[in-house]
C-alpha cells in the first residue's frame, strides 16, 4: 500500500513501496517512506540492495528492521565530527 | 509524631482529603483509609494510581475507603532512582527503618504536582518512619547510580511499557522528521553547536534550547542511552542541555522555544497529551535501516512500532518489592501488585479493567507487546503473551480495531478462530 505524504517544501514526496519485501504474517510488504533532506552518509546501517526489510525476524537487529506497513523515515545525516573510519569520537 | 512531609495523592483523592480536612491542615495519610499503601519513585504511574483510588473512594460512598494508594512526593523522595534507592536502603522492610530507608523525618514539605496528577492533588502528612510498600521506576535498578546489582531479596516486577521520545516544538518550521542515534550522541553528548548535528546547533552557553531533565529521570536515562551515552556519563549529570526540573518544565519551556535548534525529551504519554504543542521525532538506532515513530503513523496512537520492536526507546515500569521467599515482605506490596496486574479487580460496580486504565494512561500493557528486553534500551527479543490483548489495546487506544467482537467468557474459543478476551477475538 502506498500513501502519499505531504511533508513540506523541502521534503520529497515518496509514493514508492519497498519492493523487495514479501508478505508475511502481520507484516505487510509495503511501507510509507518519508525522506529527509539527503545528506552524506554516516550510518552504515543501510539495507542490503536486495531487501528493505526482514521477513520472519528473530534477532534484535532483525526485529527492528522487520517488514511493516508503518511510516518509516529514511535518514542518513552528515555529521562532521564522525571519525574517518565511521566511528564516533569520544565524548568531550 | 507526624512530620510535615507531604504526600501527593491521586487526583481523585482530593475529594476525600478535602472532606476529611477542610481546614488548612492536611490529614494524616494513615487516617484516610483502612489500608494505606505507600509507594515512591517514578510519577509515571500517577494516572493509574489515581484511577485506583477513585474506585475505592467511590465504593466508600463518603465513608472511609478500604484502601488507598499514597505516593511519596517529597522533593528529596520523588523520581525513579531517588525512590528506588530509598527503597533499596530499606533492608528491614517490616522492622526498624534502616538509615535512609524510609520516607520519614522533617521533609521539605514541597509539593510539586505540576504535570503529575490532574486535577490538583491533595496532600496528607506522612507519619515518620514509614516503609514504602513498593518503589516505582521507569528504569532498571542497575541504571541508577551506585547500583551494580539488585539487592538479593528485591524483585523487579514489570509493569506497563513506557516509550520515550525526542520532541521539537510544533510551531517550528522544521523539516526534521527524525533523529538518529548518532545525531543524538552529538547533540546531547557534545552539546548544541559543538556537536555540529544540524539543525540542533544551540549556540547558547548553557544550552537553553536543549530541554532535558536530570539524571534521576527515567526519560533522561532512556533517551540518553538511546543517544549512545554511557550510563556513568548520564548518572554524572553530563547529558548536555538545560535541566527543566520535570516533565512540566520541559513542556512549558520547549513549547515556548522558537529557536530552530530547540529539542527536548518527553515520555510518550506526556507527548500524547500535548501533540498540539510538539512534534515527535522518529528514531533510528544503530543497525536500523529506517527511523520509526512510536506509533505506526505520526498521527496515530497505536504504539505499534513499540509493540513490534521498530521503535527503540522504551522500557517497562519497574515495580520493586522486597521479598521474603516467594511472598512479598510487606502484605501491602502484594495488594498493590495484584491491582496492577489485574489479578484483583478494582472495586465497585462495573469498575474499569486495569488494562483499560493503563491504555488510557498512554502506556502499553505487557499483553499488547510482542517484544521484550532485559537491559536498559538494550537488545530486544520476541515476546509472546499468554493472554494477548492486541485487539483490546487498539480499540481503547485508537477507537477502532479490525478484530471481531465476542460476548463469551474470557478464554473461550471464538467461532471464527482465536480466543475471546475482553470482548474481542484475540489471536489466542
Amino acid at each position: 500500500m502506498n500513501l502519499r505524504l505531504a511533508l513540506g517544501a523541502v521534503l520529497a514526496l515518496s509514493i514508492a513501496p519497498l519492493a523487495a519485501c514479501g508478505s508475511s504474517n502481520n507484516n505487510p510488504a509495503d511501507a510509507r517512506v518519508i525522506t529527509n533532506p539527503p545528506d552524506a552518509m554516516v550510518d552504515a546501517a543501510t539495507p542490503p540492495a536486495d531487501a528493505n526489510c526482514i521477513e520472519n525476524p528473530t534477532t534484535s537487529n532483525e526485529l527492528m528492521n522487520a517488514c511493516t506497513d508503518a511510516v518509516k523515515v529514511a535518514k542518513s545525516p552528515t555529521l562532521p565530527l564522525v571519525l574517518t573510519d565511521g566511528g564516533l569520537p569520544p565524548l568531550p | 509524631m507526624i512530620s510535615t512531609k507531604k504526600l501527593v495523592l491521586g487526583g481523585a483523592m482530593a475529594a476525600a482529603v478535602t472532606a476529611a480536612a477542610p481546614r488548612a491542615h492536611a490529614a494524616t495519610c494513615d487516617s484516610l483509609a483502612t489500608n494505606v499503601i505507600y509507594v515512591g519513585g517514578s510519577t509515571a504511574a500517577a494516572p493509574i494510581i489515581s484511577t485506583i483510588n477513585q474506585a475505592f473512594i467511590t465504593q466508600a460512598a463518603g465513608g472511609t475507603p478500604s484502601t488507598l494508594i499514597v505516593y511519596a512526593n517529597g522533593s528529596t523522595q520523588k523520581g525513579s532512582c531517588t525512590g528506588t534507592l530509598i527503597y533499596f536502603a530499606d533492608t528491614a522492610p517490616t522492622g526498624t527503618c534502616a538509615a535512609g530507608g524510609c520516607v520519614s523525618g522533617i521533609g521539605s514539605g514541597t509539593i510539586d504536582p505540576a504535570g503529575i496528577i490532574s486535577p490538583a492533588p491533595a496532600a496528607c502528612d506522612i507519619p515518620d518512619n514509614t516503609h514504602l510498600d513498593a518503589a516505582l521506576s521507569d528504569v532498571f535498578g542497575t541504571s541508577c547510580a551506585g547500583v551494580s546489582a539488585l539487592p538479593a531479596d528485591i524483585k523487579d516486577n514489570f509493569g506497563p511499557i513506557q516509550p520515550m521520545v525526542f520532541v521539537i516544538p510544533r510551531s517550528l518550521p522544521s523539516f526534521q522528521q527524525a533523529i538518529t542515534a548518532e545525531e543524538a550522541y552529538f547533540v546531547f553528548g557534545f552539546g548544541g553547536a559543538s556537536g555540529m548535528a544540524s539543525p540542533w546547533l544551540d549556540s547558547t552557553a548553557t544550552l537553553t534550547h536543549q530541554h532535558i531533565r536530570n539524571q534521576g529521570s527515567g526519560t533522561q536515562q532512556m533517551t540518553g542511552r538511546a543517544a549512545l551515552l554511557p550510563g556513568d556519563y548520564i548518572n554524572q549529570g553530563k547529558m548536555k542541555g538545560t535541566n527543566e526540573g520535570g516533565t512540566s518544565g520541559v513542556i512549558s519551556k520547549l513549547s515556548a522555544d522558537t529557536d530552530p535548534s530547540a529539542i527536548g525529551i518527553l515520555g510518550a504519554a506526556d507527548y500524547d497529551l500535548h501533540r498540539d504543542a510538539f512534534r515527535e521525532l522518529a528514531f533510528k538506532t544503530v543497525g536500523q535501516w529506517f527511523a520509526y515513530y512510536p506509533d505506526s503513523t505520526p498521527t496515530s496512537f497505536d504504539k505499534r512500532n513499540v509493540r513490534d520492536g521498530h521503535y527503540w526507546i522504551w522500557g517497562p515500569l519497574h515495580i520493586f518489592t522486597w521479598m521474603n521467599g516467594n511472598a512479598t515482605a510487606r502484605p501491602s506490596s502484594q495488594v498493590f501488585l495484584d491491582f496492577l496486574s489485574g489479578k484483583t479487580p478494582l472495586p465497585g460496580t462495573n469498575p474499569p479493567l486495569i488494562t483499560k486504565v493503563m491504555i488510557q494512561a498512554h502506556v502499553i500493557p505487557q499483553c499488547a507487546m510482542h517484544v521484550q528486553r532485559s537491559l536498559e534500551v538494550g537488545p530486544i527479543s520476541k515476546y509472546d503473551d499468554p493472554e494477548p490483548c492486541d485487539c483490546y489495546f487498539e480499540q481503547i487506544a485508537t477507537g477502532t480495531t479490525t478484530c471481531s467482537t465476542c460476548t463469551s467468557a474470557d478464554g473461550t474459543a471464538c467461532g471464527g478462530g482465536g480466543v475471546c478476551r475482553r470482548g474481542f477475538c484475540e489471536a489466542k
